[in-house]
């Protein structure tokens, strides 16, 4: 159930920061029409240049989230990178806290508020379906807060009111959602969905609407979409709104989305939700009807765009060339949407729709039949953030965009693993550790910054079966370190032995560990003296 | 009755009057009355975030010199300030928020406004209509706006509302229990020198002698190490270390529930590697503890700062240590939190060394 929009809910609330001004469309916007909804401004009728600038190439597990004003780039092992201003930063410390062995978990969103009020969610396999736990940060690390039961899952945390950040928990393979507060004062009605019938354990149907998208809003009222589980064989698309403080909803099945005449079933997917208030809500979906005319089955394909004023929901011609497949909103009432064909579009305060062109991806990866938007921030006026991705000769590539440029260059590939592996803690030596390591000695505070270890070399003097070993210093939290990178435990063991029993007052240990050296001592093993 | 929007805007006006004219006779200070005003303390303080903001820019303008030293303060970036940030991070409670950012609503996030202001020249000196100020010394200039003199605002009581108070959890604890004792600690120090004496010194001189509003104190290295002297010796297998409290009005450390001073000893052995280490930490020693309500609470157990006697530390190094030199060393931790119930496990912030040395392996 995670491409229940898991986190692309998640992605359409990061899109919420905190903006004044909206973004400016690339292309002259045609008059609005009185529903304040106009026909779009042509994609590639005339090709203006983009507002969006490529940063830099990210992983191809890349996707963008946002707390606050704050932006994250997350892999599935956490976050890589930050976004600050217009600064691309890596925090190696962001990882900190989460199992060392990464495969054990997928971290699947950040959400909340930097820095009080940080959450990040992982999945994790369990049974069949596997259970959602949220971390909270607490300034130095991860850690864990909630879990979910197995097979629910956490689909989005999004800022409420007064600084509260709300949960949607909702089971993976049936229509069970609740919403969690996971910060701030408790002292508060927490909206509950309209439950169905159903009340016996494990019973498909518990609450109504299974949520494919859901939006808090900041003046309290909460909008979640999806399709009603208590219908029968239909499952029309509904939206169940709760108005500030309270506990009960309204469930509303939008018009149009139920079977009639000889259409036989009606399918959702792409659902989206951009709320720009709790009386100025655009749902998306791609409609696909199975129709039966006596045995000849037939099966259409169709965009769904309804809107709701506040009192009733109206459905509307698609705004933009092949449907609207995903929404974001920017909290000054700017409604970002893609198509179909990951065209980006926008539509102003005003109503009218304009198209956003993409930038020139590097050559080696335009293949542009392929091209794809991951994600999008759109943080503020003319401060919208993506990532794209592309494949070329069957290779992935994504990149960071960004309308502004960046004062420094994103820190390579290269260079980010080796900050990280400079915040990694040893590991106990296990077998399938891929990098043994003898951690001789620590240092003491005062030791000479060229100190070159003479009982050592003198210890190994004559043991050419060390000759492969780098003997290297490294430093962690203000302490020097001293100790070799082995090709293997069985190895390291002899090392460690021969120190303990040469070198008055050593206790070597073996670890698995891969540290960056800040210095490498070059030691002939048949002198015992240093190579320089 | 006026609001008390209307109120600030008649301080304000007075203050930014004062700046550009002549300066008024002493006649607009009034004497300490019997309906005494509130002294600084946590939020709520009674007006906007914004006001609040804009009467600290009449402050500034003026009083250039004092607000430059309150700039670099800890005071001013009480909220901006990292360390405190993280720690928020942790337990997002409007209940820090009531001090670190006292201008604004501590039920809410915090505005930008007061961000900014932090603990504020408004936060001390403006309560209510109030421009408070200590006592008139020989040297004070006449004020260009009223002030109100209070003596109570150059004792101790002037720092007490945000310097000592209990946990914010009285219900569950059945009886209350300090988070931060500081005055209390000053009761028992048995020093006459107010909280001013030491963190708010008199500087420069003639006219613009002032108290310094730089508000030294547990991120100022040299007061820091001003606060106790130091003295080790060799003990058979370790270190015997000597701590005697000399410039200090409290406990030392004190403040932060976590903060500590950690004294250690490593013995180094012939390829300077740490052959044997010991170290203690002297604070308050925390403990979760159930509650008489059952409920798990952190509880002090123990407290071995030092406050006004001399205290002997033993560190044990062992046998392995005997024939070995011992480095050793005093520091002032800034805790940013515990991670376990062992002290080693806790995340620093940030040390002061306070000193350390060497001592020779035994003849």
């Amino acid at each position: 159930m995670k491409e229940l929009a898991i986190w692309g809910a998640l992605a359409a609330i990061a899109c919420g920061g905190p903006t004044t001004v909206p973004t400016k469309p690339a292309a002259p916007p045609p008059p609005a029409s009185p529903s304040g909804t106009t026909a779009p401004t042509a994609a590639g009728a005339s090709t203006p240049s983009s507002p969006f600038k490529v940063i830099g190439e990210v992983a191809v597990d890349n996707q963008l989230f946002a707390a606050s004003e704050r932006g994250f780039v997350l892999s599935q092992f956490g976050v890589e990178l930050e976004l600050v201003g217009d600064e691309i930063l890596q925090d190696p410390l962001l990882k900190r806290g989460l199992p060392a062995e990464p495969f054990m978990i997928s971290v699947e969103a950040i959400a909340g508020r930097w820095p009080d009020a940080l959450w990040l969610s992982t999945t994790e396999p369990s049974g069949r379906s596997g259970y959602s736990t949220a971390w909270g940060w607490d300034g130095k690390s991860w850690s864990r807060k909630q879990r979910t039961t197995e097979g629910h899952f956490i689909n989005g945390v999004q800022p409420w009111t007064s600084g509260r950040m709300l949960a949607l928990k909702q089971a993976g393979m049936a229509f069970e959602a609740s919403f969690l507060l996971l910060s701030g004062d408790p002292h508060v009605t927490l909206p509950e969905f309209s439950k169905t019938k159903q009340s016996e354990p494990f019973a498909m149907c518990m609450t109504n609407l299974r949520i494919d998208a859901w939006r808090a809003l900041p003046s309290g009222e909460v909008v979640a979409l999806g399709m009603r589980c208590d219908t029968g064989d239909d499952m029309p698309l509904a939206v169940e709104r709760w108005a500030a403080g309270a506990k009960n909803s309204t469930l509303t099945t939008l018009p149009e989305t139920l079977p009639s005449g000889d259409v036989k079933s009606v399918e959702w997917s792409s659902t989206t939700l951009g709320a720009l208030s709790a009386s100025d809500i655009f749902v998306a979906s791609l409609k696909e009807t199975t129709t039966n005319p006596g045995n000849d089955q037939r099966w259409l394909k169709s965009d769904y765009f309804a809107h709701f004023d506040g009192k009733s929901w109206q459905v509307l011609p698609a705004p933009i060339p092949e449907g609207v497949s995903q929404m974001w909103v920017e909290s000054d009432g700017v409604l970002f949407a893609s198509n179909r064909k990951d065209e980006l579009w926008s539509r102003s305060v005003t109503g009218e729709w304009a198209h956003v062109p993409w930038p020139e991806l590097p050559a080696d990866a335009a293949d542009v039949s392929k091209f794809k938007l991951e994600s999008l921030w759109p943080r503020g006026p003319g401060d919208v953030w993506a990532i794209v991705s592309t494949l070329s000769n069957e290779y992935g590539h994504r990149y960071l965009l960004h309308t502004r440029p960046a004062p420094h260059a994103m820190p390579t590939e290269e260079a980010r693993a080796e900050k990280q592996r400079e915040y990694q803690l040893p590991g106990p030596p296990v077998d399938s550790c891929a990098t043994p390591f003898v951690l001789l000695y620590t240092l003491g505070r005062k030791s000479p910054a060229d100190y070159d270890y003479p009982a050592t070399r003198e210890a190994l003097k004559g043991h050419g079966e060390f000759a492969e070993l780098q003997f290297i210093e490294f430093e962690r939290d203000g302490r020097k370190f001293f100790g070799a990178r082995v090709p293997d435990f069985k190895l390291g063991k002899r090392l460690a032995q021969l120190v303990q029993d040469k070198v008055p007052g050593s206790t070597p240990q073996l670890v698995c560990h891969d540290p960056p050296r800040t210095r490498q001592l070059d030691i002939d093993l048949k002198s015992g003296k240093l190579r320089h | 009755m006026q609001s008390g929007r209307g109120v600030l805007a008649l301080a304000v006006a007075a203050v930014v009057a004062g700046c550009g004219g002549a300066h008024q006779p002493l006649s607009l200070e009034r004497p300490y009355a019997r309906t005494s005003p509130a002294l600084p303390g946590p939020s709520p303080r009674g007006r906007s975030a914004e006001d609040a903001a804009a009467l600290n820019r009449g402050c500034e303008g003026c009083h250039a010199e004092i607000a430059g030293e309150w700039r670099g303060s800890f005071h001013a970036r009480s909220h901006m300030d990292a360390a405190y940030q993280r720690a928020l991070a942790l337990e997002p409670l409007g209940f820090c928020r009531g001090c670190h950012a006292p201008e604004a609503d501590e039920r809410a996030a915090v505005p930008e406004a007061a961000a900014s202001v932090g603990v504020g020249c408004v936060t001390c000196h403006v309560v209510g209509k109030d421009v408070l100020a200590g006592a008139a010394t020989s040297r004070a200039e006449p004020a260009p706006h009223p002030l109100l003199r209070d003596p109570r605002f150059v004792g101790s009581a002037a720092c007490s509302g945000c310097h000592e108070f209990a946990f914010p959890d009285r219900g569950a604890r059945g009886k209350p229990e300090l988070m931060q004792a500081t005055l209390s600690e000053h009761a028992k120090s048995q020093t006459s020198a107010s909280c001013s004496s030491c963190h708010m010194p008199l500087t420069a001189g003639g006219t613009s002698a002032h108290r310094s509003h730089a508000f030294a104190g547990g991120h100022d290295a040299e007061l820091v190490r001003s606060a106790v002297s130091v003295a080790a010796e060799r003990t058979e297998h370790g270190a015997r270390i000597t701590l005697t409290p000399r410039n200090v009005g409290h406990a030392f450390p004190t403040g932060d529930l976590f903060r500590r001073i950690e004294v250690s000893a490593e013995a180094v052995g012939p390829e300077w590697q740490v052959a044997a280490s010991a170290s203690r930490y002297l604070a308050r020693h925390w403990q979760r503890q159930p509650s008489p309500f059952g409920v798990v609470l952190r509880s002090a157990t123990r407290d071995d700062r030092p406050l006004s006697a001399p205290l002997v530390i033993e560190l044990e190094l062992g046998p392995a240590a005997a024939n070995l030199p011992i480095d050793w060393r005093v520091a002032y931790q800034r805790v940013d939190h515990p991670r376990s119930e062992r002290e080693q496990d806790a995340s620093v912030d940030g040390e002061i060394e306070i000193t350390s040395g060497a001592l020779e392996k035994n003849p």
